[in-house]
């Protein structure tokens, strides 16, 4: 890693320490605002300076080009008949219809991912995924691909904008509107699905209104559902009593009570809290979330918002640094940057849907918890196996339960690692796959894909001619938190060690790459497959 | 607070083979398996109360009718799709606790959810209430409590005895024991003493984790069961949950969930399916566990965040609600009826009130499973429920 000419910047918002720029706070910022950074990217990083990078990655594309789809879910009349039909043959029409809507809905999604791959608006794409855990909505329940599309396009469209649009905008949104059975608030049937949700994690948050809130609020948005993919309003559902909603009184709708819930203190605290600890991994402290909640108030620009945040020193503390689990999108992104290979997207769908964050599926209304939560016991190990996958060490096809048993040629051969690879243990024949999994592991067991990839040129060419020198390059450029020294110290014993065993020089890391390949790849793996590689 | 790790494991661990915790032949304990039906399970449409009128009045679509449910007596019966379940009743086997609920109103999952994990009116530091049984109870193997899926409830927390979690179907993806890259980790591990908290918590549960899944894969291979378990993802899970029972282990606590009741609307048809992949999961579960004397000394706890509201909704489905069924199910379960029918006339908010706490039933299997003074975990005195 380069050492970058520090900068020091004048704008102290929230600390009296001028935020330094040296590589670490560049890696940081890409990180948590972009999917993490090649070498190359954090270069540029580093020498462009902290304003700049945060403009660069707020200064998003005009437009997005988004691939169009068309809507599949049955409804009205079709539904009717489809529903009447003997218990088999509606059965079947149903898993059909899920089947064609489940391909289409992984289309748009590996388009999503590709977008991350290819670094295409990477603070966009991430607050696309930020609003998507926090307004959420799930195709398990909406049971659409078409509306969650719709809904994934609406973030992108005003994620990064004045949330106040947004806000207007979710409560219309059809996939919403499934998702929360708004669909199904009628004036003699309220239905407080949505409103709760509202309150609690959209906008207030727990405890900032009453229980009778809740049912008034209900009564604001009946008759507001969805038909045919787009908002509907069915005026003889509207209840157009009136309703008193946080102390406001009058003949309110849902339009009213979003105003209602804008003018209240609590909800740009909320907003303001969760994007500060989606960022920053931690909670903030008390003043200084005051401070951003207020100046949320004044524009609800969430653009200035994160300006704000990403050039304020504190963003760069100690403890914020390295203090976040990778989420697997993080991870397998983030590490396909650094490694310097671009998967094939449904490859990195499926991966991140087995590590737990299944995208157009959020495990709750309340998102993905993230955290020390996406360390479970199978995903913490599953994780190292991604890696060997992206380093061509390991097929695809052993990650899903040892199918393939044959190996990449020439990787396993003199294997570094002293012990015994468990050799002979068989697959569990039969251990069924977890309920929603299976469909991932499909979609997986389609993919062909082997990494192109020279770690020898990359490391020779940057004169890492050393032991010590290869080991520093190999583990500052695999992880995305700063190179622990008793790491890299351990990797280079690993490396001489290597070497002493086959009887060569320090050359033979420059002159002999059908040897260093291979190995360097090994301890890629073994790096990526590390407790710190899961840090961001 | 999760121990560091510890430096001499590690290179015992890296000598050679993959290092494995020290295993106890455990004594006969019994087991406790949680079966969680997330997002509120309609008691109504799984013991159905087909003679009440209040019932016909309230759900004019969703009516299972009196001719197709499996009497339990003149008022009640289970659902169509429940054949083994009500087997399992008439076999003696089965308790059938109703009206189970709490006195803390709460119509979010989540919040009704953290009252039933942790035992009381809301999430605080303390443990869940499995946590806190595994602490009192001395528990050592560090199998103990095992959650079958990808993110364990917040009843299995516990700081110092956190629950293990396996997706079984991915043992082999996440297999330490074939990894050549987690086998060369090991022994590239360098852990320095100014580790921040979020590293040295990932990793001790790192070392957890390869520790414990070579051990658990084991067990699951070791035992082909001779009852056969249907195709689908709960029975399979019922099936690894047998087989944990099974080992050597020392499992004490099993979880399982079976999710996608938050029916608010198409509920017949996916009621009905729910009901099917639950029964034939649990028959094929008790029918397993009898076959040992640890199987026949396990309860299992059916339960669910809450009921759903009585009167149904305009969309073939049913909100939100409050009491509801519990099913505690076993070879040493004294099967009946326990608590009392809620009324279906006398509702709160249009929703059931309940006439056993909760916490009465979690007192039935903290006695029984973990040998505890239930008032001792749960904080106050909840009359057990004497289904065991």
């Amino acid at each position: 890693m380069v050492l970058g000419t520090l900068l020091l910047l004048g704008c102290s918002v929230g600390s009296d320490d001028p935020l330094v720029w040296e590589t670490r706070n560049a890696e940081h910022l890409l990180n948590r605002a972009a999917f993490g950074a090649s070498t190359a990217a954090l270069e540029r990083a580093v020498a462009a300076g902290p304003a700049a990078v945060v403009d660069g990655l707020l200064a998003v594309e005009p437009w997005v080009e988004e691939p169009f789809y068309p809507r599949k879910r049955l409804d009205g009349e079709v539904y009717q008949r489809i529903m009447s039909l003997p218990v088999k043959e509606r059965n079947e029409g149903l898993d059909r219809l899920h089947d064609e809507d489940r391909a289409q809905s992984l289309d748009f999604l590996t388009w999503w991912i590709e977008r991350m791959l290819a670094e295409r608006d990477p603070l966009r794409e991430r607050m696309v995924l930020f609003w998507h855990g926090h307004f959420t909505s799930s195709l398990g329940i909406v049971k659409s691909s078409y509306e969650m599309v719709h809904q994934n396009q609406l973030f992108r469209r005003l994620g990064l904008g004045d949330f106040r649009l947004l806000l207007r905008e979710i409560v219309r949104d059809p996939a919403m509107l499934l998702y929360l059975d708004s669909a199904s608030n009628y004036r003699l049937h309220a239905n407080e699905n949505f409103a709760r949700e509202l309150l609690e994690l959209y906008t207030l948050g727990e405890g900032k209104y009453t229980e009778a809130d809740v049912q008034e609020v209900a009564r604001a948005f009946t008759g507001w559902g969805a038909v045919d993919g787009r908002f509907s309003f069915n005026e003889g559902g509207h209840d157009t009593g009136v309703k008193r909603v946080l102390g406001v009184e009058g003949e309110l709708d849902g339009d009213d009570v979003v105003e209602i819930l804008l003018a209240q203190e609590a909800c740009a605290r909320h907003i303001a809290r969760s994007l500060m600890r989606s960022f920053e991994g931690l909670e903030p402290e008390p003043a200084r979330l005051e401070s951003y909640a207020a100046s949320l108030r004044t524009d609800w620009r969430i653009d200035r918002f994160l300006r704000r945040l990403f050039l304020d020193p504190a963003f760069y503390r100690d403890e914020a640094r390295a203090s976040r689990v990778s989420s697997p999108l993080d991870y397998l992104v983030g590490m396909a940057h650094r490694v310097g290979v671009t998967p094939d997207s449904r490859m990195v769908f499926a991966g991140a849907a087995l590590l737990g964050q299944r995208l157009f599926f959020p495990p709750t209304v309340r998102g993905w918890e993230g955290g020390q939560g996406w360390a479970t016991t199978s995903a913490l190990v599953l994780r190292g196996g991604f890696a060997g996958v992206l380093l061509g060490r390991v097929p695809l096809g052993e990650l899903l339960g040892g199918a393939d048993e044959s190996e990449p040629e020439g990787m396993q051969e003199q294997s570094m690692a002293s012990g015994d690879a468990g050799a002979g243990m068989q697959p569990a024949p039969g251990v069924g796959l977890p309920r929603d999994i299976s469909a991932e592991v499909r979609v997986l067991q389609q993919v062909e894909w082997r990494p192109r990839l020279n770690l020898t040129q990359r490391f020779a060419r940057r004169g890492a001619g050393s032991d010590e020198a290869l080991a520093r390059a190999l583990v500052e450029e695999l992880l995305a938190v700063p190179a622990p020294p008793a790491l890299v110290t351990r990797v280079a014993e690993v490396l001489q060690r290597a070497r002493a065993e086959r009887g060569l020089g320090e050359e033979a890391w420059t002159s002999r790459p059908e040897l260093c390949e291979p190995l360097l790849r090994e301890l890629a793996h073994a790096v990526l497959s590390l407790p710190e590689a899961q840090l961001d | 607070m999760v121990t560091r790790f510890d430096r001499r494991l590690f290179l015992l661990g890296s000598a050679g083979t993959l290092m494995r915790p020290a295993r106890r032949r455990p004594e006969p304990g019994p087991v406790l398996v949680l079966v969680q039906l997330s997002g509120g399970n309609d008691g109504l449409s799984m013991v159905v109360p087909y003679s009440d009128d209040g019932y016909a009045r309230a759900r004019t679509v969703l009516r299972i009718p009196a001719e197709r449910v499996l009497r339990i007596d003149e008022r009640i019966g289970f659902a169509p799709s429940l054949p083994g379940v009500n087997a399992l009743y008439q076999a003696g086997e089965l308790a059938l606790c109703e009206g189970v609920g709490h006195p803390h109103k709460n119509r979010s999952h989540f919040k009704s959810m953290d009252i039933w994990h942790v035992a009381g009116p809301l999430r605080d530091t303390r443990p869940g209430w499995i946590g806190r049984c595994i602490e009192r109870s001395g528990e050592t193997s560090p199998f103990a409590v095992v959650h079958l899926g990808f993110r364990p409830p917040y009843s299995l927390a516990s700081d110092r005895h956190p629950p293990l979690t396996v997706a079984p179907g991915l043992l082999m993806a996440g297999d330490a024991g074939r990894s050549p890259g987690l086998q060369l980790a090991r022994e590239l591990e360098a852990p320095a003493p100014e580790e921040g908290a979020t590293l040295v918590a990932l990793r001790a549960r790192w070392h957890h984790a390869q520790e414990m899944l070579l051990d658990v894969r084991a067990a699951l291979e070791r035992r082909t069961p001779a009852v056969v378990y249907p195709p689908t993802a709960f029975a399979q899970d019922c099936r690894s949950a047998a087989a944990l029972i099974h080992s050597d282990l020392g499992v004490r606590v099993v979880s399982l969930e079976l999710g996608g009741f938050d029916t608010h609307r198409d509920q017949p048809i996916r009621h009905e399916r729910l009901m099917q992949e639950l029964d034939g999961g649990l028959a094929s579960l008790i029918a397993d566990l009898a076959r040992s004397e640890g199987g026949r000394e396990a309860l299992v706890l059916v339960f669910s965040e809450f009921g759903r509201r009585v009167v149904e909704n305009a969309s073939m489905g049913t909100d939100h609600g409050a009491a509801g069924p519990v099913l505690v199910l076993g070879s040493k379960v004294r099967g009946g009826l326990y608590g009392r029918p809620p009324s279906l006339t006398e509702l709160q908010d249009g929703d059931l009130v309940f006439t056993t706490d909760f916490r009465s039933v979690y007192a039935g299997c903290i006695e029984h499973v973990f040998g505890l003074a239930a008032d001792e975990v749960l904080d106050a005195r909840y009359p057990a429920l004497g289904f065991v």
